[in-house]
Parts: structure tokens; sequence; C-alpha cells
């Protein structure tokens, strides 16, 4: 297997949701959530894709998994466009994506036992033929998350949230995928249980080969288990690269104010934190030219006018802003 | 059998979990006043089914011989005008009840568990045409529509069925299209639909078990209130057709006498009363034991 190779590409990925008013509902304008991102996942790597909330993020998990329709684009996976798909061929892909949910509470059917959820992916994609065989299965699989078979006949609301995410995870590993999309899988849980799982993410990265997408807006959880980084803000990918580059050496001024608000826990350390003024502004209207500039500390007469292009600045690291291009 | 050193002989003690409903049904358990009601709605229930066993005379027996008797120990309840005994009568009088009762409301569900998911479910236009149809049909106050119908259908049992069938899916479809609503956006949804479910199952095997507190506790609460309507419209002649036992019938018949032989229509009358009391107990505390306010998943 090429390590390098591209698992999954997306390009010029567009989401708009229709933002609809008055008695007959027609449409005034649209909320921009993803407006034309391109980037790449390699095989068997980890790309975390970091924002504020509100810029994009989640909606470009779903929008690659087609939970949400995309407005325009392509996402190819394997070689295929997923947003070509019909139907059938949909479901066959379903096997090789996964994802993994943000909120342990809601994304777990109170009403089905462990081992239905953990089962069904198995009866669906028919990867067990009789009872016995699935719970077999369910049983390895539960033991791979770390959690024990005495917890299969369980209903969700009798676990912790650090176990409810192991059987999300669960749930995502059974049908055995390439890919998964962690949805900022563990903003919801306790610091100590964020360790947990995050360990337990990049276990089983190494066991089964997994390539995650993994969505995040904690800049310190995205470094410690992320290969690459991507940077988005308002619905754009700002600037994406290595790790280690792009937390030495941000070109972006966005990803720069981001970085260094990251705490040090060093009480001396002296910062020079970049504080951004203003707010986020809405995706519905996003600002003209570049759509950071009326928060960019380095702004100047082009950003308002012009839009940069997303480019390379050597060794894979793109980012998109006029200072670079001076 | 705690010392057993033979690991081989061990078994892993897999505990069942314990369902939301087993939750509920431990709770409805501690609330005395539903347990009262479901005892009404049992002791109603067993009625209707041991009628023949319960009824010391044969409900559409004629005695001339003992009209409009008074209630005693050879007539507990009293006779009617055609001196059939009315004890007997109200026993049969519970399987009309009781056949309305879940026979409108298996109607009414069935219709209302369809038209209400694909609303809630698919939205947009198809849950803009069927709540239109919904709103047409509540627009009318419940009784007038039935009334209409039931002229139009001409007076039976089964007529009573089909028109409040008809006016009552509608109540259910809201109920069943706004815990779709409420649902089809939570995350188990999205999870059940990246695993390559299709949209049938989504909506039948995931959301519906979901949506069954407020259903379990519209059917309850509407076995009541079909009863009353049933009865409602036997009084005005238009449901079950003599000789054929219904409360609202008997009530009806009596009203003529209500100077010289008054518990002629106060006993079908406390009949109904007992049943809609005790299907209203129940179903409060249904609701309390259900209501997932009340209890967070």
């Amino acid at each position: 297997m090429a390590a390098n190779e591209n698992l999954l590409e997306i390009k010029n990925l567009k989401k708009y949701f229709p933002v609809k008013a008055g008695v007959f509902k027609k449409t005034v304008g649209h909320v921009k959530a993803v407006d034309d991102i391109s980037f790449a996942v390699k095989n068997g790597e980890t790309l975390g894709l970091v924002g504020e909330s509100g810029c994009g993020k989640s909606t470009t998990g779903r929008t690659i998994l087609r939970l949400l329709e995309a407005t325009a684009g392509e996402v190819i996976f394997d070689g295929k466009d997923v947003l070509a798909m019909d139907k059938k061929e949909l479901r066959g892909i379903r096997k090789e994506m996964q994802i993994i949910f943000q909120d342990p509470y809601a994304s777990l059917n109170p009403r089905m036992t462990v081992a239905d959820i953990i089962g069904e992916p198995l009866d669906i994609h028919k990867l067990v033929s009789n009872k016995k065989e699935r719970n077999e299965k369910v049983k390895d699989i539960l033991e791979k998350v770390g959690l024990g078979e005495e917890y299969m006949n369980r209903y969700p609301h009798e676990f912790s949230g650090g176990q409810r995410q192991r059987i999300g995870v669960a749930r995502a590993l059974a049908v055995d995928p390439k890919l998964i999309i962690a949805d900022e899988p563990v903003s919801a849980l306790d610091v100590s249980i964020q360790a947990q799982v995050i360990n337990l993410l990049q276990d089983l990265q190494n066991e089964f080969g997994l390539t995650f997408l993994f969505i995040a807006h904690d800049l310190s959880v995205v470094k410690h288990i992320s290969d690459r980084v991507a940077v988005m803000y308002l619905g754009k990918i700002v600037e994406i690269t290595d790790k280690e580059k792009l937390y030495e050496d941000p070109l972006h001024p966005y990803t720069q104010s981001l970085l260094s608000a990251i705490p040090v826990a060093d009480p001396t350390a002296k910062k020079d934190r970049i504080i951004l003024e203003g707010d986020v502004p809405s995706p519905v209207d996003p600002p003209s030219g570049c759509r950071f500039h009326p928060r960019c500390p380095k702004a100047f007469d082009k950003c308002s006018i012009e839009e940069p292009v997303f480019k390379d600045y050597g060794d894979g690291h793109f980012a998109a802003c006029h200072l670079l291009e001076e | 059998m705690f010392f057993n050193n033979d690991k081989k002989s061990q078994v892993v003690n897999i505990k069942r979990g314990e369902s939301l409903w087993r939750n509920a049904w431990k709770k409805l358990k501690r609330n005395k006043v539903a347990m009262i009601g479901l005892i009404m709605v049992v002791i109603f229930i067993a009625v209707a089914v041991f009628a023949p066993l319960i009824a010391p005379y044969d409900p559409n027996e004629i005695d001339l011989f003992s009209v409009l008797k008074e209630p005693s120990l050879t007539h507990w309840l009293g006779t009617d005008y055609y001196g059939r005994d009315l004890f007997s009568r109200i026993v049969f009088g519970s399987r009309i009840s009781l056949s309305v009762g879940i026979i409108v409301q298996v109607i009414s569900l069935t219709i209302g568990t369809i038209m209400g998911s694909l609303a809630g479910y698919y939205g947009g236009k198809v849950d803009m045409f069927i709540m239109r149809i919904v709103d047409i049909v509540m627009s009318f106050p419940s009784l007038l529509f039935t009334i209409a119908i039931m002229v139009a259908l001409g007076p039976s049992l089964y007529n009573v069925f089909i028109a409040l069938g008809v006016v009552w899916w509608t109540r259910t479809a809201r109920i069943v299209r706004s815990e779709f609503m409420r649902n089809r956006e939570r995350d188990y949804v999205d999870a059940a639909r990246a695993l390559g479910n299709n949209d049938f199952k989504i909506m039948y095997k995931h959301i519906l078990p979901n949506c069954m507190a407020p259903i379990i506790i519209s059917f309850t609460m509407g076995i009541a209130t079909s009863i009353m309507s049933e009865a409602s419209l036997s009084f005005l002649g238009l449901g079950a057709q003599e000789p054929t036992p219904s409360w609202g019938s008997i009530i009806n018949n009596g009203l003529q006498y209500l100077r010289v032989a008054p518990w002629y229509s106060l006993f079908p009358g406390l009949a109904i009363a007992y049943t809609v009391l005790g299907f209203n107990l129940l179903g409060d505390g249904l609701r309390d034991a259900l209501d997932p306010k009340m209890k967070e998943f």
C-alpha cells in the first residue's frame, strides 16, 4: 500500500444552506457553511481539521459522508466520486467510511442494546451469517474498545460519557472501515477521559491502519493526534500543512492568532498573544476579498478587494494570504 | 458455587440491561393513582371479555311482565321498557365500548403514524401536503364532523369505527410528526444513515421506538375519548342500533322515563364515567412515567 496515496480527495466542495423567509418561504440568501474547499487525506494518516465553532468543520465531515447533500464539488474516495453515487453504490461505500460523533448522549439510540447498536452494521453489510457469529464479533469489537462482554445487553443510558463514546467508536469500527471521520469525538468528555479516548483512537489506528479526519477545536488535542492539520475559517480552508510546520511556522495570520491562544503551562513564560477583534462575520454575507480581512491585524488594501489564492508555499504547505505573495 | 476453581465452568454473568420501558413500568407501579386507573381498566376489559359469564340474563331477552322494574335482587340494576335486564345490557355494552375504543384507536394510530412519520421525516412538500389535510379535518368541530360522516354513511356500529377513525388519525399524526421532527435531527439518526440503513429502517426501526411514549399516552387517552364519542353518537341514534346494547343508546332510551325510572339512564352513565375515568387516570400515570422531559435519556 502506497503510504502517500490519497485515500480521500475533496475538490471544490461547497455546501450552502438556503435561508428562507416570509409567508411563501422564498429563499432570500444562503449560509455558505462550506465554500469551495479542497484538500486531501493520505492513506493511514490523521488529518486534523480545526477552526472556531460555526466555521463549517462539522458540515464538511457530514457532507463527505453524504449525511448532508453537497451543493457542488467532488469527494473522491478511493478513486470514486462519492457525491455522484447512486443509492446502491453509496450503501456499499458506507462500509468504508464511518463517523464518530461529538455528543455520546445523542449518538446512541436509547432504545437499543449495545449488542444491537454494534451488531446492526454487521447485519446491514451482511458481515455475519448467524446470531452466534454476530455475538462473537460484537464481543470482539467491544473488547477492542476496552469494554467487557458483560455490557452487551445493557442500554446506553446505563453508561458514562466515556463508555458511551467507546460504544460509538465500536459501532464505527464494526464494519472495518478505511476512513473514520471523527467529529469532535472528545470535546464533550472530561479531560481525563479525553486522553483515554484519544489513546484508544491512536491504538486502533495502528492496529487497523485507519485513516482519520479528525475534526476539533482544541488545538492541543489536534497537535497530539494529527499528522497534518488544516485550519478553517468561515467556510474556507486558510492553511494546511504538516503538524510540525504548522505549530512552529504558521503562515496565515489567523493560524498565528489561534496558536498564540494556546495556554502554556508556565506562569513566567512571556507570550505575545494576538487578540482578534470583533466576531466571526456571518456566513450568509461573508466579507469581500479575504474573509479574514476585517479581523486581520495585518490586513491591507488588497485584502478587502481580491480573494487570496490557496497555493503551495513549499513542501506541501498550503495557505491563502496576500501577505505571502508579496 | 462462588468458590469454584475450575475456570471452564465459570460462566460470565451477562447482566440484562434495564430498558427504558422497564424503567417506566417501575415508575408507573409506584404511582398509586395510575395503578387504580390500571385496575379499573383491567376490570373493564375483564367484564367485556367475560360478559356472557357475568351477565345473569340474555341482554336481549324481552320480558313484558317485568317492564321498568326498580333495582332489586332479581334485576340488580332494574329493567328497561321491554323488561330486559339492565345489568346484563350494561355488561354486554362494555363489549361495544371496548371494541370501539380499541378499533378506532388502532385505525387512527395506523393512519396517523404513517402520515405523521412521512410528514415529520421528509418535511418540505410532503409535510405541507399531509398537514394541510390534517388542518382541514381539524378545522371542523370533531363531533359535528363525525355526525356529518355518520349521516353520509348511515347509522351503524361499523360506520362509527370509520367516522371516528377518519377524525382521530389527525391528532395522532400531529403527535407523531412533531416527535419525528425532533428525533430526525439527533445524531443517532445520522449514525444509522452513515451505517447504510435505508429510510424505511431509519423511520421505523430507529426513530419510531423513540416516539412510542407520546403515542402510548395518546392511545390510552384516545380510547376514553372514543368511548365518549361512540356514546354520544349512539345517544343521538347514529351509532349502534337496537337491540345492540350500547351505553349511549341505553341512556337515550331511559331519557323518556327519567321521572319514573331514573336508574335507567343513571347506570349506563355511571359505566361511561367509570371507564373514561379509568383510562384517563392510567393515561396520566403513563404520561408521568414516560415523559422524556421528566427523565433525561
